[in-house]
């Protein structure tokens, strides 16, 4: 083995195989990242179902919240004879 | 009502969590343009786990009094402590409903076992080490020829697979006489499949006869044990007639239902006597199920001239379609048996049923009689005193049936009238020995009207109604069969009800299209026009007239039922068959963009408006109240828009909200057997609500009371998950037993049906839930369900019968509605109708699908039982925005599908006609979520919202990492481009590359050396 054969033996890879070998992998995990979010649009209520939703909360005008909107019984009395 | 920041598990409990909100993550708009300042409030709910225990006390007491004693020779009640011996592969591993999770009901994880249900007794394992012993039981296949057993399975994984022990197993086991053998057997419940209705291998004729291993391990137990008492767990009823007399007789009989979850808890205390059962049938129990009319028009028949090309995802391409004739006609059930008996003189009753419609024995015996039958003229009252006559306490069923004259003019007009029909029930309460009540039954006298479809009526409508003078016959009895006592009630002059006036349509028709009073009363309006009932299928009574037969008394046997695999359908009603693949709204004469059709606006309807109103503030109020009006010009048809075609494409156990006039999302569930409330397991947890016996078990209790506390419970339950909408009950009918559902339906009688459902549909209405009454209508069988099996009936069939359960719980159900009714936030309450949604039928009626057909749910239920509220679809994944374009103005609110926006919408969301359409939809939508438990916690002004769901998160993180590798590979890229261009040297090359770096060296060396 020659001496300019042990130099050749140790130069790193070359560019083009490298953006080849690196830009592969950034494009799938673009697409990844792509294709999660407009999944996400599209089938945002079935995953909804299955995930959960967000919180669901109730606003009420602030000069009624004194007011009584329990419309139904909270007290559970079914069951008994 | 507290005022903080809640969680999605204190607002709606964890169902809610999951599907709270379809689209309200953002302000509604229809409340910030007001400019008011909100402030977040948290709605009270009960404890769900309170709420659940409570409803299984309710279920408790479903399976006490729905337990049905078929015969009883004196060994039950058992003493307690007594040795009992188990048989029968059901012991082991009974079915509890449903067979598999696919469909509608909720299935068991951890359910009561018979063998914890017989804790009150001395268990003697002899027969269960027998079984153990022998490891799993191989299935029965199916005969040669035959449909298969369960390898074929169905859409939805259930099978007719019948698994018992070789009886072989038992024979050494020495006899026992102080044992009481308890031979299990068990049968499924399935949707999306009917029954097997042909032989096994062993010769078991069909799939809800005794196969030759269980009438082994009877026999067994037999020579083994003192007495033998058979344990059915099944809905639908089983062929045991021979377990009734001959060699196979056993002692006593129990039909135990379909227990669900916790439902053999009380199996001990109905066979000590701690509890007296006092369920009673609600079927017929015939001797042989393929003599029964329905038999030979059930199942699979195709006819060879209408293909059409199926848009459905799952079952795609062209195919025949399929029919099913109600060829017995109003003929069904009882009252089959009963008129057969009346007007056959080759037929005895004695040999045809086992028992009879209604039968149910006690461990106490009770005598009735009937006190008076008054007739007002309106109502018709009839007093009945029962008394305990035995040694226990018990409770007892009264039935009163009604028995109409059957005359010339009957057979000129094709009218038929079956020997008797159930009219009114109760039930008594807890009776001491010796103790008696008095019970008051009474029923409108109108309900002894048949209806005539050959009628040519004043107004130039055909069919109505007809109460023909003569005598009818009332008649107290123990079942359908046996009579205790008769009383005649006599109209003078026959009425027509066919709408010329007021007098001339019935009151029940008069009252559903009345408005109430705050009491729920009808108020009749002298200057209202009332629509009388009348023809709306005269195409399916040409049909079975011209094409197919009707049962008639007039020619008992020249009628009956025949079997046809095949047939061709007559142009006449095969014209238009598949208008729900080829539907265009722009060009449809009928419900299209055409000037003339049933459904045409010329202009667009006023939307955007800034009325200040949100769907809170219309609580309480009346469906034609004009403040709708007001509201529903605020929509927004271009923001809303995602929100509004979801409700049109893709709404399965949801409701979408629509944010410009602040109606909020709700959620809807399915649950035949309970409320199925969401989690992991499959999308649901089926612990964290109450799992009821099946339909039939709560219909055999005759309890209104308790089915009205059942629905109060769901209702309950619902209200602490956040569940507003319960895709329940079902009110079609047991045609047949080989209906893969009639585990999901609750009799085959439609009074008794339509009376118990109304008072499910009012307990759960007073909690604040909408039952969806489904599948409206005709959807008797799952055989060629999503083959758009075509059904046919003769309009009097369908109207006295399979719509008849609908028509009663929605014209007759009744809710407490509380409402803030000033500007100062004073409550009141007010009654309303509770009867606010229905789900249409999977099958066709005719040849339309159910929730396409204008006639059934515009004609019928909004027009002629002046229903208010919303239709659902039944799940259908159908390819083609034209078939939901069609569903959408035919009168279908609502469509019962998965949501993907990318495949599913309406062609046609632009137009005035569409827009119209639209707009009602969403009218009866708001109507009933207005009304509902989703407006807990809601004053007037208030609005739902939901904040992004947690999911999000999730992608925003994949994002987040997706963009940090990307930047960096692209970084890592240009540093080492940089590093090659500064030492080109300590890279590889290409050879290219390297050639041109070889040559531009060389020039170099070359230009050096000159």
């Amino acid at each position: 083995m020659t001496p300019a054969d042990k130099g050749s033996a140790k130069l790193k890879m070359s560019n083009t195989k490298f953006r080849v070998l690196l830009i592969i992998p950034m494009v799938i995990v673009a697409l990844v990242a792509i294709l999660a979010t407009v999944a996400g649009n599209l089938l945002g209520s079935t995953l909804d179902t299955y995930l959960g939703r967000g919180e669901t909360y109730v606003e009420t005008p602030s000069d009624k919240t004194s007011w009584d909107s329990s419309y139904y019984d909270v007290q559970v009395t079914q069951g008994e004879e | 009502m507290r005022e903080t920041t809640m969680t999605r598990r204190q607002l709606f409990g964890t169902a809610g969590s999951v599907a709270a909100g379809a689209v309200a993550a953002t302000a509604l708009s229809g409340c910030s343009g007001t400019g008011v300042e909100m402030t977040r409030t948290t709605p009270q709910i009960p404890d769900p786990d309170q709420a659940k225990e409570a409803a299984y006390k309710v279920a408790a007491r479903i399976q006490d009094e729905g337990t049905v004693l078929l015969k009883n020779s004196g060994v039950l009640p058992l003493v307690k402590g007594s040795v009992v011996m188990p048989f029968g592969r059901a012991y082991l591993d009974p079915i509890y409903g449903q067979l598999t999770s696919g469909g509608s009901a909720k299935w068991s994880v951890d359910p009561v076992t018979p063998e914890q249900g017989l804790s009150a007794f001395s268990i003697d394992g002899s027969a269960v080490d027998a079984m153990r012993t022998a490891g799993d039981p191989e299935a029965l296949e199916e005969a040669e020829g035959t449909s298969a057993a369960g390898k074929a399975g169905s859409m939805l994984g259930g099978d007719c697979r019948i698994y018992e022990y070789d009886p072989s197993i038992y024979d050494g086991i020495a006899e026992s006489p102080e044992a009481t053998g308890i031979v299990f057997v068990t049968r499924s419940g399935q949707e999306g499949q009917d029954q097997k209705m042909d032989a096994y291998s062993d010769g078991t004729p069909h799939y809800l006869a005794l196969s030759k291993s269980e009438r082994g391990a009877i026999t067994a137990a037999k020579r083994i044990c003192g007495a033998v008492v058979v344990v059915i767990v099944g809905s639908a009823p089983m062929e045991v007639g021979d377990l009734t007399s001959g060699s196979l007789e056993v002692d006593a009989i129990i039909h135990y239902g379909h227990p669900s979850e916790r439902g053999f808890s009380e199996l001990s205390a109905l066979l000590d006597g701690d509890v007296n059962p006092s369920g009673r049938t609600v079927d017929t129990w015939s001797r042989d199920f393929t003599a029964d009319p329905s038999y030979v028009s059930v199942g699979l028949h195709t006819y060879d001239n209408l293909p059409i090309t199926s848009g459905s995802l799952t079952d795609g391409g062209e195919f025949m379609r399929t029919f099913n004739e109600y060829q017995e006609g109003v003929y069904m059930g009882y009252r089959y048996y009963e008129t057969a008996a009346l007007v056959d003189p080759s037929f005895s009753y004695d040999d045809a049923v086992v028992f009879p419609f209604g039968f149910g024995l006690s461990y106490t015996s009770f005598t009735q009689s009937l006190d008076s039958v008054v007739d007002d003229g309106v109502d018709v009252t009839a007093r009945v005193t029962v008394t305990n006559a035995g040694d226990v306490s018990g409770k007892d069923v009264v039935q009163l049936y009604a028995a109409s004259p059957y005359t010339e003019m009957d057979q000129a007009e094709g009218i038929e009238k079956p020997a008797c029909q159930l009219v009114d029930f109760a039930k008594t309460d807890l009776l001491a020995p010796g103790q008696s009540q008095t019970l008051e039954l009474s029923f409108d006298r109108e309900d002894m009207a048949s209806y005539c479809y050959t009628r040519e009526n004043p107004n130039g409508t055909v069919g109505c109604y007809v109460l023909e003078a003569g005598d009818y016959e009332v008649s107290l009895r123990e079942n359908s069969h046996a009579v205790i006592a008769r009383g005649t009630v006599t109209q003078d002059e026959t009425l027509w009800f066919d709408g010329s006036d007021a007098e001339h349509t019935r009151r029940s028709e008069r009252d559903a299209q009345s408005a109430l009073d705050d009491q729920g009363n009808p108020v009749e309006d002298a200057g209202q026009a009332y629509v009388a009932a009348s023809n709306r299928f005269q195409a399916s009574s040409d049909y079975m007239r011209a094409q197919s037969r009707i049962l008639s008394r007039a020619d008992w046997a020249g009628t009956k039922p025949v079997y046809e695999a095949t047939k061709s359908i007559d142009d006449e009603f095969a014209e238009g068959h598949d208008l729900f693949v080829t539907f265009d709204p722009a060009t449809d004469a009928r419900l299209g963009n055409v000037e003339g059709s049933l459904v045409y606006a010329a202009d667009e309807p006023t939307s955007g408006a800034k009325n200040g109103l949100v769907a809170s503030d219309l609580r309480g109020a009346a469906y034609d109240d004009p403040r709708w009006d007001a509201l529903l010009d605020q929509i927004d048809w271009v923001a809303d828009k995602s929100g509004i075609v979801r409700n049109f494409s893709g709404d399965a156990y949801v409701t979408a909200a629509i944010d410009s006039i602040g109606l909020p999302a709700t959620i809807d569930m399915d649950g035949a057997n309970g409320l199925k409330v969401q989690g992991s397991d499959n999308g649901y947890d089926m612990t964290k609500s109450c799992s009821y016996g099946y339909e039939p078990l709560a219909a055999a209790t005759w309890s209104k009371d308790l089915l009205y506390q059942m629905g109060e419970a769901i209702g309950t339950e619902g209200l602490a998950h956040g569940i507003s909408g319960w895709y329940s009950p079902g009110l079609n009918l047991h045609r047949s037993f080989f209906s893969g559902r009639v585990f999901e339906y609750y009799s085959e009688d439609p009074m008794l049906t339509g009376k118990l459902a109304e008072r499910v549909v009012s307990g759960a209405g007073d909690q604040g839930m909408y039952c969806y009454l489904k599948h409206f209508a005709l959807n008797e069988t799952d055989t060629g369900r999503a083959q758009l099996i075509c059904t046919w009936a003769d309009e009097q069939t369908m109207r006295e019968l399979y719509f008849r359960p609908f028509e009663i719980a929605l014209k007759e159900a009744r809710k407490t509605v509380r409402y803030t009714s000033d500007d100062s936030g004073a409550v009141a309450e007010k009654v309303m109708r509770a009867g606010t949604a229905v789900m249409a039928s999977q099958t066709c009626v005719g040849t339309m699908i159910g929730h396409c057909s204008y006639a059934l749910l515009h004609d019928i239920l909004r027009e002629e039982w002046g229903f208010e509220g919303m239709v659902i679809s039944d799940y259908w994944v159908w390819n083609g925005n034209n078939h939901r374009d069609l569903a959408m103005r035919a009168g279908c609110d609502t469509y019962l599908c998965m949501s993907v926006p990318a495949m599913w919408s309406i062609s046609d969301y632009d137009s005035p006609t569409a827009r119209a359409c639209m707009r009602r939809a969403i009218h009866n939508l708001a109507y009933t979520v207005t009304n509902s438990s989703a407006m807990q916690g809601m004053v007037p002004g208030a609005v739902q919202k939901t904040a992004e769901s947690p999911w999000w998160g999730i992608i925003r993180g994949v994002d987040v990492v997706a963009a940090a590798l990307v930047a960096g590979g692209v970084a890592l890229i240009a540093r080492r481009t940089k590093a090659e261009r500064e030492h080109p040297e300590l890279y590889r090359r290409s050879k290219r590359k390297q050639a041109k770096l070889d040559r531009k060296r060389a020039e170099k060396d070359a230009g050096e050396k000159d």
